[in-house]
Parts: C-alpha cells; sequence; structure tokens
C-alpha cells in the first residue's frame, strides 16, 4: 500500500497546497485511515503533563467532553468502540471542574473587532469558550471562516493578525495554536456536519501529525489531540460507509 | 457569428481549449484573445501537459480569430494587463490558470471578466465546489458571472445544477469544464438574443466559500454513488 504522502514530511516547514491531487482510488482511503490510526494509537496511550496555566484544563476538559459526547451519540460498532476503548478516560476528564472560575480570563468573543490586531490565542480561547458554552454559532462561525481564510490562503496560523485580518504577523509555528484551530474546527463540524470545517480540519491534522513528537512544544495537549484524531478518522469511516460497492480496509 | 465586443482570456489548459472548440462549434467566436503560455517546464493549475505545438493556436489561425500570445502566465502581471486594456473589446470571457484571483489592478481596469464559476451560486462559493456539492447533494453546478472583488460574488447571469459525471475521476479536466461551458454558451446566446446581459440573481450573497477539498474528502466524493452527507 502507498504510503500517504500528507504526513510524510514537516508540513510547517514544507507546507503542502493541495491543489489537482491526483485520484489513486480507495487504497489512498485505506492509507489515510493507517496513518492516522497509528497517529492516535500513539497519542492517546500518553499522560497529559500538568498544564502551566489554569486556563488550559478550560480546553482541555470541556473540549474532551465535548468530543467525548459527540464520539459517543455517533459511533457505537465493534470497529469505533474498540478505538475508542483505548483511550483512558479517566485521565483525560479527571480535571473536569477545576475550571469554572478560569473563563473570566477569556476575552467575549462578541467583543473582539476585526479592525484591531487580533491575537490568535485570544481569539482561539474566545472561540472555544462560546463554542463548549453552546452559544451562538453565527459569530463562531465568522471568525473561524476569517482564520480558515487565512490558513488556506498561507497554510500558517500566526500569532497576531493586522487589521481587518489582512496580514499575519510573528511567529507562525507556535504548534499549541494549530491544536486549538483544530479542535475549535473539529467541535465546529461535530455541531454543523458542514464539510467545509472537515477539509480544513484534515490539513491541520495533517500538519501537525507531520511534525516529529520530539519537537512539539511540552504544553502540546497529546491526549486531547489524538481524541481530535479519533472524531476525525471515525468521521471519514462513517462517510466512506455510505459508499456502495467499495470495500475500505479500517484498520 | 463573431462577437465583436468581446474578446477571451485564454490558458493553455484542458478548459481553454474546450470553452474555445465549443465556442467554434456555436459560432460565437470571441473578436480577440490573449493567450497566456507557460514559459515554463513545470505544469500549472489546470494543464495536463504544456504544448510546445500549441493546439489553442492552431484552431485561431483556422479560423482567422485575431489573438496575441504573452509568454508571461501571470494574469495579473503589468504587461498583461496593459495588452488587455489596449484592446476595443470591452467583455473578456476569463479562462486563465487555476488557483490565481484577479487583483484589484486588472479588475479596474476598464473591462468586465466573463467567469464561469464550477458550482452553484451562491450555495457553492470559491475552489473545487463541485467535489462538495458531489457529496452533499450528489450534483454538480456551473454559474456565469462578471468578475467582482469579492469571490464569485458578482450578480448571476445564470446558473445550473448537472446529475453527476459517469466517471468522476474525470471531473478536474473534463466535466467541470464540461457543465462550465454550457453554462457559458448558454448565457452567450441569451446576450445575443435580448441583446444586452440579463440577471437571473443579481443578489449572489450568502452561501459558504469552500477551499481546496482535502484528498480524502475528494476521493470519498469520487468514489461516492449519492450523497454522503
Amino acid at each position: 500500500m502507498k504510503e500517504y504522502e500528507y504526513t510524510k514530511i514537516n508540513r510547517m516547514d514544507h507546507p503542502h497546497n493541495y491543489m489537482y491531487s491526483p485520484y489513486q482510488g480507495e487504497k489512498f482511503i485505506n492509507s489515510y485511515f493507517k496513518d492516522r490510526i497509528k497517529y492516535f494509537k500513539n497519542y492517546i496511550q500518553k499522560r497529559e503533563q500538568k498544564y502551566k496555566y489554569k486556563i488550559d484544563f478550560l480546553v482541555l476538559s470541556d473540549g474532551t467532553f465535548f468530543l467525548k459526547k459527540f464520539l459517543d451519540k455517533e459511533f457505537s460498532d465493534k470497529f469505533d468502540e474498540s478505538l475508542k476503548g483505548l483511550v483512558d478516560w479517566d485521565n483525560c476528564l479527571e480535571i473536569e471542574g477545576y475550571i469554572r472560575n478560569t473563563t473570566n480570563n477569556i476575552v467575549n468573543l462578541s467583543s473582539l473587532d476585526i479592525k484591531d490586531i487580533i491575537k490568535t490565542e485570544v481569539l482561539l480561547y474566545a472561540i472555544l469558550n462560546t463554542q463548549l458554552k453552546g452559544k451562538d454559532n453565527k459569530i463562531v462561525k465568522f471568525w473561524l471562516d476569517i482564520l480558515i481564510k487565512r490558513f488556506e490562503v498561507t497554510k500558517k496560523i500566526y500569532e497576531e493578525y493586522g487589521s481587518n485580518f489582512s496580514k499575519g504577523r510573528g511567529r507562525d509555528n507556535n504548534i499549541v495554536l494549530y491544536f486549538m484551530f483544530s479542535l475549535c474546527l473539529s467541535i465546529f463540524y461535530c455541531s454543523t456536519k458542514n464539510i467545509k470545517y472537515l477539509s480544513t480540519l484534515l490539513k491541520i491534522t495533517d500538519l501537525i501529525c507531520s511534525i516529529e513528537e520530539k519537537t512539539l512544544n511540552q504544553n502540546f495537549p497529546l491526549v486531547c489531540f489524538g481524541l481530535i484524531l479519533l472524531v476525525e478518522l471515525l468521521t471519514i469511516k462513517s462517510l466512506s460507509q455510505k459508499i456502495k460497492e467499495v470495500n475500505f480496509e479500517f484498520a | 457569428m463573431n462577437l465583436h465586443n468581446i474578446g477571451m482570456l485564454a490558458a493553455d489548459t484542458s478548459r481553454s481549449k474546450m470553452y474555445l472548440k465549443e465556442l467554434i462549434k456555436k459560432k460565437l467566436l470571441p473578436h480577440y484573445v490573449l493567450l497566456l503560455l507557460n514559459p515554463n517546464h513545470e505544469l500549472l493549475p489546470g494543464q495536463t501537459k504544456n504544448h510546445s505545438e500549441n493546439e489553442i493556436i492552431k484552431l485561431l489561425k483556422n479560423l482567422n480569430i485575431k489573438y496575441d500570445i504573452s509568454y508571461n502566465s501571470n494574469i495579473n502581471d503589468d504587461y498583461v494587463i496593459d495588452m488587455i486594456t489596449k484592446r476595443p473589446e470591452e467583455i473578456f470571457i476569463f479562462s486563465g490558470y487555476g488557483g490565481i484571483l484577479l487583483k484589484d489592478k486588472i479588475l479596474d481596469c476598464g473591462k468586465r471578466f466573463l467567469h464561469i464559476h464550477g458550482g452553484y451560486l451562491p450555495d457553492y462559493k470559491g475552489s473545487t465546489t463541485n467535489y462538495y456539492s458531489l457529496i452533499k447533494d450528489n450534483s454538480i453546478g456551473a454559474s456565469a458571472i462578471f468578475l467582482t472583488k469579492e469571490i464569485d460574488s458578482g450578480p448571476i447571469l445564470i446558473r445550473r445544477k448537472f446529475s453527476p459525471p459517469i466517471d468522476r475521476r474525470e471531473i478536474d479536466h473534463k466535466y467541470d469544464s464540461e457543465a462550465r461551458v454550457k453554462v457559458l454558451i448558454e448565457c452567450l446566446q441569451n446576450f445575443i438574443k435580448s441583446g444586452q446581459w440579463e440577471y437571473k440573481l443579481n443578489n449572489n450573497i450568502g452561501g459558504e466559500t469552500y477551499y481546496i477539498i482535502h484528498p480524502v474528502l475528494k476521493h470519498l466524493s469520487i468514489l461516492g454513488n449519492g450523497a454522503l452527507i
């Protein structure tokens, strides 16, 4: 089976533009599954580290809880359960409850103005907070669409963006920002089933998987990222099962 | 019929070739063609090969269609903009290389660019939208618009939905172009009939803007045999 090429080399340093990607038949889907399952199994067995900032607990515990609910609701066949069974849910969710008072540190999404300079981390926390509280999807979509546009054009997420989100500035290699963006996209896909968000999610997860684990920042939440991969690959599996007369190899 | 006020901006791509062949077949000849050739060995988006013996030039010569060649393939380059600006035609059928957006300078050069978008507007704006619509609706589409600064947002002259192609592996270079060319011909025929550009939908707002589809979803769209969502 041909290797899945999109995670083969570091996509932060060598971005893929995905233009006119060649058709390789069902084997390509099989190679995607094989590749993603490899990363999922690797990340999911890690123990979460202790995070420096309380704010991270919000993302990890509420985000994890949201993804777990989606996984339980949508995926329940034998194969799905076997993958879900690999997750140490107690470890993932044990920090839930810590975080109820930390949201004060997060700005209100509706207070952000596109005409201002926007710090990406601030924006992503605000988006996640709004998403996890089940608030207005319209404003979430507005900001996510802007970030998606910048990412799809440059294949980068910058530390901050100038007025009207015209140009990215500062570092473009903060992998935690890419993780947060992938969490926002996965939650938005779970809520809307809009494949536009799944398409960009696949590109972001390609990029993160393509980076050597040892070079990932110590604040990178490997287990939660593993869950995002699980949501993504079970979604792709579910979509592919609707295709008649093609047998994919999921394992 | 020679369309006196209409020129064409063509590239050395399967789509431009299909456009020209069909325009010739329907006797809707552009008054002038500016052909952007790719001077490099590396193929540009929309190309399956880079021709030294160019088929488009042969077609233009055979039909005595006035043409110029630019060995600069960048539509936004000053040289290309200058060549277009000095032409008398007011409307240009746009069929440049894929993945390039027209910048303000060319959009402000005094010409209007008739673009056939590969997707049903306003629902499907942006790139590779026919793959997305196959997954969502099991159909493909094409829509005629004049290009504006906002992507795929000009008023809609005509839009059509089509059944899914028989061989979905050929969408990029065959079926997407086929859908577009049908809409282009219908749009030009409407113009000839009424003598003016009539808009079917002035209000091309809303919908979703899509970006190049991820190869995994592209494969599901090709392998699929019905809507998947």
